[in-house]
């Protein structure tokens, strides 16, 4: 018995000893992974493969949340279909909105295209405070890192400077890499390219490279046959020269396109960390980005 | 430039490949009184495709056919088996068993991976607009393989379903039947989805039934209705930019409706006791 009970207290003092951090994507787990090292444990609800507009809320993620002590977000509404019912659902106050316990990087690291006032539901799943996958930037990933890295610090000052050291370093990583993934994407001279949905854009962006145009006719809307036409006739005008599909997107339209227009090169890629076998990290991710370019030249 | 007419055209000559042989089909499942076999049998069918999906086959390729022409030759096996105990109880309910099943075990697989939302919606109304023209001979083949066997065995298959009494019922030729319709409808849900599947197999034959008495004449009209339906379906929804797929299948369920409550106004005799 009194076994029993060390062990109790002994699991239960641990867990009170490290950090418990639960993020909604694969990709901020992945940094979160990074900036807590082996003092914290890390945990996402989406997995790499699924896309986390629509995520069907599990009883275990309340579970999950229940012990948390951190929950990162993307936010501008990315997750405004299931987290909040989950966070409620875990009665866990410390990670109530607002809290210190529930952190929204979307916001902090300037999103793009946000829409001008007067857009209705009827313009598509247009998310009002901009376009949220805002992973797929490196440094927008690295200042993520620091913003990470400073609420660990706060919930867990005696690891703070551990926690902020290692977002520094993973930030100052990235902007490295950048650097060389620049000069390659630039050698490749693409300067536009179609996606299916707006998932690329922070990418397209960073690189200078023009998005010109989406197979979805609106963000979350399926293609129709009037728009492709379009996008057909837009790829042959503006001679485009690659149409990289998410690859949890059917490429099905992608391949009628392909079917008109031989000289595009028709690419599904990941874009997650864990969005296939082969991405295990963002620098997998990136680097397979600038590969798909390379094979586009 | 490509204009529309190119585009649709493809999808069009699929459109008139699925008249063809699901007026044939419905008329036989029509007869029998199992409506619903379709819509289990292309559950059952998307369901297999899905499972292949989760082992990361790639999106329709040969390997995923088989896999989901194996989960609907299964069920097609079960469906004969089952119209042995149709004297206990209606063959429907089996099938409506066999339908809830494979929905809800779509939902469990697709838990399991990319875009679930965005895959149910797809095998509910397939992918009509973006077939090609391989995608067309494929089906071709298939649909006149089919037909041939059909043709052959027509004496057995016509008594079967239309019989009246002297082959109650034959587990042998019920067999060859549901796996024939299990290999047609594999392949139609993989392009047009499960719905619009449905609207094609019953409503042209439907609705000749209101109007006709002998097979042939309920052919040749379910055909020229269901080319009509298909025309029209594809332009409009083309004109409205509206998704294709579910505007066929309410334009062609629509019909029935309205046949139905016009009915005094057409004093269609067959409608009478």
């Amino acid at each position: 018995m009194k076994f029993l009970i060390a062990i109790i207290l002994f699991s239960s003092a641990n867990a009170f000893a490290k950090l418990s951090v639960v993020t909604t994507t694969a990709d901020l787990a992945y940094i979160a992974g990074a900036v807590a090292g082996d003092k914290a444990s890390v945990q996402s609800i989406a997995k790499g493969t699924q896309d986390p507009h629509f995520i069907e809320a599990k009883p275990s993620f309340m579970v999950t949340l229940n012990r948390a002590d951190l929950v990162v977000a993307i936010g501008l509404g990315f997750e405004n279909a299931w987290l909040d019912g989950i966070v409620k659902g875990s009665r866990n106050p410390k990670i109530g909105k607002g809290s210190d316990g529930y952190l929204e990087v979307g916001t902090s690291v300037d999103p793009i295209e946000v829409p001008a006032a007067g857009f209705t539901r009827a313009d598509g799943d247009v998310h009002p405070e901009g376009n949220p996958h805002i992973t797929l930037d490196p440094i927008r990933d690295g200042k993520i890192a620091i913003l990470i890295g400073d609420r660990m610090a706060k919930l867990d000052s005696g690891n703070g400077k551990y926690f902020q050291d290692n977002a520094k370093k993973f930030q100052k990583d990235l902007e490295d890499k950048t650097k060389l993934w620049e000069a390659r994407m630039k050698k490749t001279g693409i300067t536009k390219a179609i996606t299916y949905h707006k998932t690329l854009n922070y990418f397209l962006t960073r690189f200078n490279v023009e998005n010109s145009g989406t197979l979805e006719p609106k963000p979350g809307v399926p293609p129709t046959a009037n728009h492709i036409i379009e996008v057909i006739n837009k790829v042959k005008s503006e001679n485009i020269k690659l149409i990289l599909i998410e690859n949890f997107f059917d490429p099905k339209v992608g391949e009628r396109i392909k079917e008109e227009v031989k000289t595009v090169l028709l690419k599904s890629v990941p874009v997650s960390v864990g969005g296939d076998d082969k991405i295990k990290s963002l620098d997998d991710l990136f680097e397979n980005l600038v590969k798909t370019f390379e094979e586009a030249k | 430039m490509i204009e529309a007419w190119q585009f649709l055209l493809a999808p069009f000559v699929m459109c008139v490949l699925l008249v063809g042989i699901h007026c044939y089909l419905g008329l036989h499942v029509l007869a029998r009184g199992v409506i619903f076999v379709d819509l289990s049998l292309a559950q059952v069918a998307s369901f297999g495709a899905t499972v292949a999906l989760l082992f990361e086959l790639e999106h329709y390729n040969g390997v995923t056919y088989f896999v989901s022409l194996g989960f609907t030759f299964l069920a097609a096996s079960f469906f004969a088996l089952a119209r042995k105990y149709e004297h206990v109880f209606s063959q429907e309910a089996i099938i409506g068993i066999v339908y809830a099943m494979s929905s809800a075990a779509i939902v469990l697989v697709v838990d399991r991976m990319a875009h679930g939302a965005e895959h149910i919606k797809e095998a509910l109304i397939g992918q009509i607009l973006w077939v090609n023209w391989k995608d067309v001979t494929t089906t071709a083949s298939i649909y006149t393989g089919v037909g041939i066997v059909h043709y052959i065995f027509r004496k057995q298959m016509v008594e079967l379903s239309f019989g009246h009494g002297k082959v109650k019922s034959h587990f042998i030729w019920d067999l060859l039947f549901y796996a024939l319709f299990g290999v047609v409808i594999t392949s139609s849900v993989h392009v047009a989805g499960v719905l619009l599947v449905f609207a094609y197999l019953i409503v042209p034959s439907i609705v000749s039934t209101l109007f006709f008495k002998t097979i042939r004449a309920r052919l040749i009209f379910g055909w020229t209705l269901g080319t009509v339906l298909s025309f029209l379906g594809l332009a409009i929804s083309y004109k409205l930019d509206i998704p294709a797929g579910a505007f066929i299948v309410v334009e062609f369920t629509l019909v029935p409706i309205f046949f139905l409550i016009a009915a005094p106004v057409f004093k269609l005799e067959r409608l009478r006791g």
